[in-house]
């Protein structure tokens, strides 16, 4: 190359024109020296201090009564998330729909279930026999019951946990979704039903992929604070996690390794979460990402 | 030019009113397209032009009067004396057959060229995928587009975006084809490529409506010119009649104004 190009502009007058460098300050030198002093204290903390008690980590890490914590931590996740998803898309629906009743409805529910905090709802869940001594499907207003069954009975520690979580998490899931739907341009929705789609059609295969785009990203942030909020269900006695662990230091007054195990599970477990997340933030950003073979 | 037939009209919009809060969009327009008959709208923004055509395939309702293409009445029916809505479920079934171009093109970000042809037909007419595949790159050879069928809108000119919305809608083989300021949002040399497969679909007997902002376009293509204003059409007839001797003071000061911006 350099042979045929003129004289100024190849690569034998690059070396001569004066290079750049970036501006380095004096404080950079002390930030620096500030963090590593920290990280150093931490470290030392640590390695040396007994009040962690490394080696009951170590022993509790993979024992039983935890690793059965940890299943039902993922489990009540999975479910509350499914759970919050579902009333999320139907309220959000809800919330865009003209109809003033439809739309009333999206709001208050939205309203009582994002204004009141999740551990009373739980609570309330736990201790629905105090005001439904039976739960009952039926006509309401003392018409024939189909179906009747003490709430004592149906409301375990988990269905409280999952009624009180999934409802919570169903008011910000219809938040997340409503903005990601309002997300997608109405020309999308126009289009879908100039070609003749049904009103389904358009919600399915046009507006809630591109909406999805928009959705995916707070939704990750959800799972990951959801897997952590499961914790407040060793409140209602739920073998979770949390509540294993503290079954385990109210025995042995292990306290602080025991709190470690609990913590470096919930962190192992976030870490696994946002790498499925970069995955499937990737998939649906599909035809935005730079394509460029497949294009050009 | 196509040889228009002497028939009943293809579409007739009978008597439109339309009201958008307080403001009247659409005072009692009356207008029909004979099967291959193009037709032109012109006017000023805010004459109507627009909403007229998205009342022809009631992606907007009217509040009064009618559209009727090929014999069916459009987004509702007769019960009695009274004019009901149709469920939207049946209306998609009436849009099927009449195809929509927008200004903004409006394709399917998240598919590709060719899913974005292809998903109509299958979903809607239900088309097998080989046949909807060969029809897609039978029209996107039409549009001069065969080597992007696996390329995404976002990689595509404004020009080329619009010749895919425009083979997406002729896949869905429909009656008529209304066209909504096709060539508004793009660049004055793009224009140009989208006009050309306009035109060579007007030679081919496709009964078409288009709204458009383009007086030289109109006068070469269309049978028809209709100039619309204040939500009336002010003056319909050949374009040799509309465009060079108006009657219509208010359409001499349009096109004295529109022919003045073409100079420019």
């Amino acid at each position: 190359m350099s042979d045929s190009v003129p004289a100024g502009r190849g690569e034998s007058a690059r070396d001569s024109a004066p290079a750049m460098r970036e501006r380095r300050s004096p404080w950079r030198w002390l930030g620096i020296a500030a963090v590593v002093i920290g990280l150093a204290w931490i470290a030392f903390q640590i390695l040396t201090n007994p009040g962690f008690e490394w080696d009951v980590v170590g022993r509790y890490m993979l024992h039983p009564q935890v690793l059965r914590g940890v299943g039902m931590t993922l489990w009540l996740t999975l479910l509350v998330m499914v759970m919050g998803t579902v009333i999320g898309i139907i309220v959000a629906v809800m919330r865009l729909s003209n109809d003033r009743i439809l739309n009333g409805t999206a709001v208050a529910f939205v309203w009582f279930f994002r204004g009141t905090p999740v551990l009373v709802q739980l609570v309330f869940w736990y201790n629905l026999a105090a005001i439904f001594p039976d739960v009952s499907l039926g006509i309401p207003f003392g018409g024939p019951k189909l179906f009747e069954i003490s709430a004592t009975v149906a409301i375990s520690s988990f269905t409280a946990a999952l009624l009180g979580l999934g409802f919570n998490e169903g008011a910000y899931m219809a938040e997340i979704i409503r903005a990601g739907l309002t997300s997608v341009d109405h020309g999308q929705t126009e289009a879908s039903r100039a070609l003749g789609h049904r009103p389904a059609q358009t919600f399915r295969v046009i507006v809630l992929p591109q909406a999805m785009k928009a959705i995916i990203p707070p939704t990750g942030n959800q799972v990951i604070g959801m897997l952590k909020y499961t914790s407040l269900a060793s409140v209602v006695a739920l073998g979770e996690l949390m509540h294993s662990v503290e079954t385990i230091y109210s025995r042995t007054f292990q306290t602080v390794p025991m709190l470690i195990v609990a913590a470096l599970w919930y962190l192992i477990l976030v870490s696994i979460l946002s790498v499925v997340q970069y995955y499937i933030e990737r998939h649906y950003s599909r035809g935005w990402k730079t394509q460029a073979n497949a294009a050009l | 030019m196509f040889d228009v037939s002497t028939g009943a009209p293809l579409v007739r919009a009978t008597d439109i009113w339309m009201n958008r809060g307080s403001n009247t969009v659409l005072k009692g327009v009356s207008i029909e397209a004979r099967k291959g008959e193009v037709i032109a709208l012109l006017g000023p923004s805010g004459a109507g032009k627009s909403t007229l055509l998205r009342c022809l395939n009631a992606i907007e309702m009217a509040d009064r009067g009618l559209v009727e293409v090929d014999g069916e009445i459009i987004g509702c029916e007769k019960v009695g004396d009274d004019y009901v809505r149709l469920p939207e479920k049946q209306v998609a079934r009436q849009r099927a057959e009449i195809g929509m171009v927008f200004q903004n093109f409006n394709l399917f970000p998240h598919m590709s060229v060719l899913q974005n042809i292809i998903d109509a037909p299958m979903r809607v007419r239900g088309m097998k995928k080989a046949d909807a595949v060969k029809l897609a790159h039978d029209l996107l050879a039409r549009v001069r587009l065969s080597d992007k069928a696996d390329a995404y809108p976002r990689h595509l000119s404004g020009g080329q975006q619009q010749r895919i919305a425009i083979a997406r809608a002729l896949a869905m083989n429909p009656k008529v084809m209304l066209f909504d300021e096709p060539t508004s949002a793009l660049d004055p040399h793009l224009t140009d490529e989208v006009l050309d497969v306009i035109r060579e679909l007007a030679k081919t007997g496709m009964t078409m409506i288009i709204v458009t902002h383009e007086v030289a376009f109109a006068r070469d293509v269309a049978h028809t010119v209709a100039v619309m204003g204040e939500g009336t059409i002010m003056e319909i007839g050949p374009p040799d009649e509309v465009l060079r001797a108006p009657k219509d003071p208010r359409v001499q000061t349009f096109l004295a104004r529109a022919l003045k911006e073409m100079a420019r």
